[in-house]
């Protein structure tokens, strides 16, 4: 649906795309309606005035650049928990790693910087996503924060509910390719641990399967603060 | 105001239909369409919605409220209501000329 509602001209995009995705979200389009989404999108390129009313740059919100940072910041305490392992560990039985209270340290700081970012989510866009988002945002929220005090185990809640926030934002939040990748990492990062642990720990570098997972947060933090609010006042209008 | 109607084309009758459905009060684009199909019997597709909700708009017939989440209400403007009236009395009138000059060829 969003491959349709492309053709109409930017302009128009800005100002009714996110109502029309509302309104296609509460009916489902049938072929007709598709058709008539293609011919409004041929009236609005052939009559661009009825868009072209001066807009100022709206102007990106401070709770989403607040919220993508934090996002940001919560896939760069993952990859420095990732790093530390993969420089330090040496897998289970080879005795205390190196730097041991420097990684609990990053682990902790880690998994509460992605607490954090969830809360964020949560607080900005907890009206935005899809309602099943709500359940994930508190399944992530709480896997991170038991995550962060040394219940390893807590980060498939957490993961869990990562997959479920980012299915929730797709297409609404993010664009459905980022959604689709924090996604796809997020479960190639279980699957490297799984398989560290079905290894019986001996294979460290399994773990840098989890890497792209860490560019995901980042690039989804990116996404969010680059994200401008929809239109909040009306068009000038012209009087007839 | 009738020729300002005129210039919707193809947009007229759905922006008329629109401007009856917005006259008990704002709606958003769903509701609208909901409205309009229930009132008219016809389907209104989301590209002539739109298109209509543009033309009006720029018109200043309609205005655009606060967004509720990503569903943004409508309401109808001073200029609206009196554009709607207007139409509305010119449809009545042309109804009744066709409905006497109906009965004055059937008795």
């Amino acid at each position: 649906m969003t491959r349709l509602i492309a053709l109409y001209p930017r302009a128009w995009r800005l100002r009714y795309e996110d109502e029309l995705l509302a309104l296609l979200a509460e009916r489902s389009p049938g072929p007709l309606d598709r058709l008539d989404i293609v011919r409004g999108a041929i009236d609005a390129r052939l009559h661009p005035e009825l868009t072209d009313a001066p807009q100022s740059p709206r102007p990106r919100s401070r709770a989403a650049v607040a919220t993508g940072a934090l996002v940001a910041s919560a896939g760069l305490g993952w990859l420095a928990w990732l790093g530390s392992i993969l420089m330090y560990f040496r897998g289970w039985g080879s005795g205390m790693p190196e730097h041991a209270d420097l990684m609990v340290l990053v682990a902790f700081l880690g998994f509460l910087a992605m607490s954090a970012a969830i809360a964020a989510i949560a607080a900005t866009f907890i009206d935005a996503i899809r309602p099943i988002g709500r359940l994930g945002l508190m399944l992530a929220a709480i896997g991170f924060v038991l995550t962060a005090i040394g219940g390893g185990l807590s980060i498939v809640v957490g993961f869990a509910g990562v997959i479920v926030v980012a299915w929730s934002m797709a297409g609404i939040i993010i664009p459905r390719w980022l959604a689709a990748g924090w996604i796809a990492t997020t479960l190639l990062a279980f699957l490297a641990m799984v398989m560290f642990v079905v290894g019986d720990g001996r294979d460290v570098g399994l773990l840098a399967l989890g890497i792209p997972c860490g560019i995901a947060w980042l690039l989804v933090g990116l996404a969010i603060a680059a994200r401008r609010p929809p239109l909040t006042a009306p068009l000038t209008a012209s009087p007839a | 105001m009738a020729d300002g109607m005129l210039e919707f084309g193809r947009f007229a009758e759905p922006s008329l239909y629109i401007l009856v459905s917005l006259s008990d009060g704002p709606k958003h684009g769903y509701a609208i369409m909901i409205d309009v199909e229930g009132v008219s019997g016809l389907p209104l597709g989301p590209g002539t919605l739109y298109g209509a909700l543009a033309r009006l708009e720029r018109r200043g017939l309609i205005e655009a409220l606060e967004p509720e989440d990503r569903r943004r209400p409508y309401r109808l403007t001073g200029l609206g209501a009196a554009t709607l009236k207007t139409q509305l009395a010119g449809l009545a009138g042309f109804a009744r000329t066709g409905l006497d000059r109906l009965g004055g060829t059937t008795r």
